[in-house]
């Protein structure tokens, strides 16, 4: 990151805040790991706050990180960019509003689980973590406007190149949401960023690559015997925790039926022709082409 | 993408016969596999229940040769060699290898220290009321 | 990555157009793109044919099932002395029923490897004729497993007894469980291989049961040495 040009948009916010959250969250368990402060922390509620911060920080953030930068390459728009950041903000506000608290808590004796508590010491800083669920709350409701008016708006904030962060891997090659086949002919890869090699080759070059050769694609015919069998299986699941013997049998049966019933199918596969390949494959060097020479025109230059 | 759908006849994979190999070099090799891990089968159970080997060294004597008929099966059974276009599958297994000792032994060498040096159970259970 | 490298995106024969069967850099014989399949990795010729895909990722799988017993395992190797003053695997185990349970299954991996040379050669007759003895060896492993397994429970020594037990009931019952996977895998390969003959998708999963059966007898190979056989000296 250091010397580098770095957009803070709302994925690179949520991996930033991953970072800071996880690597504190690790170290309160560097400190549970000393085993006469484990004797006394475990199961107090120092542990709750260590591992609601790593927890929180490395799979909540991380995960948001995730959606928020491909949610454009999956549903074809952006999603609107201030709710984001006003999500991020009260989230991560929030979070140590509520978890820091609860270390001092743990510190001063508080346990895990308890109905009601009578430790008057306890009740400043849990008035505090009570403040921080109200900002969480708010930060939640900010996710979900989000969602709601990045529907709403989704014409305004349609990705019509399919490269809406300027991205160096290959995902953002394709067209919002991708063709079935992903890729019309198999890109050939040199080196550690094959796309930003073919943007740089475009713009030094001043056009696209030549147009392939075509051929048709074979393509998996789609079932639902993954989600038929995981049905059986959380029933046969179930049965077992409740030894509701009959549902067992039955959930395992079902699964075993689906499954053959998908195992006895004589075709597999579709071959999309190579004509179908080459005309969903134009639309998109026609959406780059424009995109290229309005990039020329601006003489745009690669990082 | 059109792939190949029928076999490349030089491809090789685990559990693949080369497709050079006649039905008859085909029967033996597995006939040689179940002969080999037959023996070290009755070997293993001669090691337990006569006085063969010396008592201390019979954990060893039943991995070595627990571990032999391993390997007896994986080239025999699962044409698992070390030849060239097999690499990624030993390499596979490798790693597989280093889990299984990773999960096995990390647990004995640690469940092994604390039972070295922790308090006994019932002890520790006196203490909490 | 030079600027005076040719472009990659150049026209070629229909079946290579970006001529993966060759390396721009490094010369190698033209061999019209269909490029021959090295399975060391540098990638020339293309993706692997199915067969090979479908068996290397079925492997990386199995290696994932061994890595889930070895767990089953490393909880019966730590728990092994912790039979709270109930039986010990010495006074439990019988050695003949654990005999023929590995010559059972031994044996049925021998005639699994021979329905795959049978099913090499198109063979219809053999390869049923020696799935259904790998069947039928294999069902007799269960019978006597079960017949242990009741044994046990009906002298007082069931998974609730001690942690020794539960973890003997826990890994042995597991790999049970595999074998009769197993079983009904292998009878539905039976029906398939009978219905609708020696077609690829149906070789490809032949192979994949080959595969998962030679493993089953490799993880009882761990399974009879540690737990039956070094349980006797405790």
């Amino acid at each position: 990151m250091y010397g580098g040009r770095i957009q803070f948009a709302t994925p690179m916010l949520w991996s930033l805040g991953f970072l800071v959250t996880f690597v504190i969250g690790g170290m309160t368990g560097v400190l549970l790991a000393v085993p006469p402060a484990d004797f006394q922390l475990h199961n107090s509620l120092f542990l709750v706050a260590h591992f609601h911060n790593v927890i929180i920080g490395g799979v909540l953030f991380a995960a948001f990180a995730g959606l928020t930068y491909w949610f454009p390459k999956a549903f074809g728009f952006r999603l609107d960019e201030g709710w984001g950041k006003a999500a991020f903000w009260l989230t991560l506000a929030g979070f140590y509003v509520v978890f820091v608290p609860l270390y001092a808590t743990g510190l001063l004796g508080m346990t895990r689980r308890l109905q009601h508590y009578e430790v008057a010491l306890w009740y400043p800083w849990l008035l505090v973590a009570s403040a921080g669920i109200v900002i969480m709350i708010c930060a939640a409701a900010c996710q979900v406007i989000q969602i709601v008016i990045s529907i709403r708006h989704r014409d305004e904030l349609r990705d019509e190149t399919g490269d809406p962060w300027n991205g160096r891997s290959l995902e953002w090659a394709t067209l919002s949401p991708p063709a079935a086949f992903n890729f019309a002919v198999l890109p050939k890869v040199h080196g550690e960023e094959p796309y930003w090699e073919m943007k740089r080759r475009a713009i030094e070059t001043q056009q696209l690559p030549a147009e392939p050769d075509y051929e048709p694609i074979e393509m998996p015919r789609n079932s639902p015997t993954g989600f038929i069998t995981a049905f059986f299986a959380t029933i046969t699941g179930f049965g077992l925790i409740w030894q509701i013997w009959w549902l067992v049998g039955v959930g395992l049966f079902f699964a075993y039926a689906t499954f053959v019933r998908f195992a006895w199918r004589d075709v597999d596969e579709y071959a999309i022709p190579a004509q179908e390949i080459g005309r969903i494959d134009r639309e998109r060097r026609h959406v780059h082409d424009e995109w290229l020479q309005q990039d020329l025109r601006h003489h745009r230059e690669p990082a | 993408m059109s792939y190949e759908t029928e076999r490349n006849v030089d491809d090789v994979g685990p559990g693949f016969l080369s497709s050079e190999t006649r039905v008859g070099e085909g029967i033996l090799g597995y006939i040689i596999g179940l002969v080999l891990a037959a023996l070290l089968t009755a070997a293993s159970f001669a090691v337990v229940y006569t006085n063969l080997i010396w008592g201390p060294a019979i954990p060893a004597a039943l991995v070595t040769l627990a571990v032999a008929q391993m390997g007896v099966h994986l080239v025999f059974f699962l044409h698992l060699t070390t030849a060239p276009d097999n690499t990624n599958n030993a390499m596979a297994l490798a790693f597989g290898v280093l889990i299984v000792a990773l999960i096995i032994g990390g647990s004995l060498w640690i469940m092994g220290h604390l039972n070295q040096n922790m308090m006994p159970t019932h002890q520790t259970m006196q203490m909490q009321r | 990555m030079s600027a005076t490298e040719t472009l990659p995106f150049t026209t070629a024969p229909s079946i290579d157009p970006y001529k993966l069967g060759h390396d721009g850099r490094r010369r190698r014989p033209d061999d019209g793109g269909a490029g021959r399949d090295y399975s060391t990795g540098h990638g020339e010729g293309g993706p692997a044919s199915k067969h090979v895909i479908v068996a290397y990722g079925f492997w990386i799988f199995l290696l994932s099932d061994i890595v889930m017993f070895s767990a089953f395992f490393a909880a019966h190797a730590v728990l092994r002395s912790a039979t709270a003053g109930g039986p010990s695997g010495h006074e439990l185990f019988e050695p003949w029923s654990v005999a023929i349970e590995t010559s059972c299954l031994l044996l049925s991996s021998f005639t699994c490897g021979l329905s795959t040379v049978a099913a090499s050669v198109r063979n219809q007759l053999w390869t049923q004729f020696s799935l259904l003895v790998t069947g039928i060896l294999g069902l007799a492993f269960l019978a006597f497993e079960a017949r242990d397994f009741a044994t046990m429970i009906a002298s007082g020594a069931g998974p609730q007894r001690s942690a020794f037990l539960s973890s003997f009931f826990a890994v042995v019952g597991l790999h049970g469980l595999h074998v009769s996977a197993g079983l009904l895998w292998l009878g539905t390969m039976m029906a398939q291989v009978f219905v609708k003959g020696f077609r690829a998708v149906v070789m490809r999963r032949l192979l994949c049961f080959n595969l998962f059966w030679h493993v089953l007898d490799i993880i009882w190979i761990a399974l009879f040495t540690i737990v039956y056989l070094m349980g006797e000296g405790l």
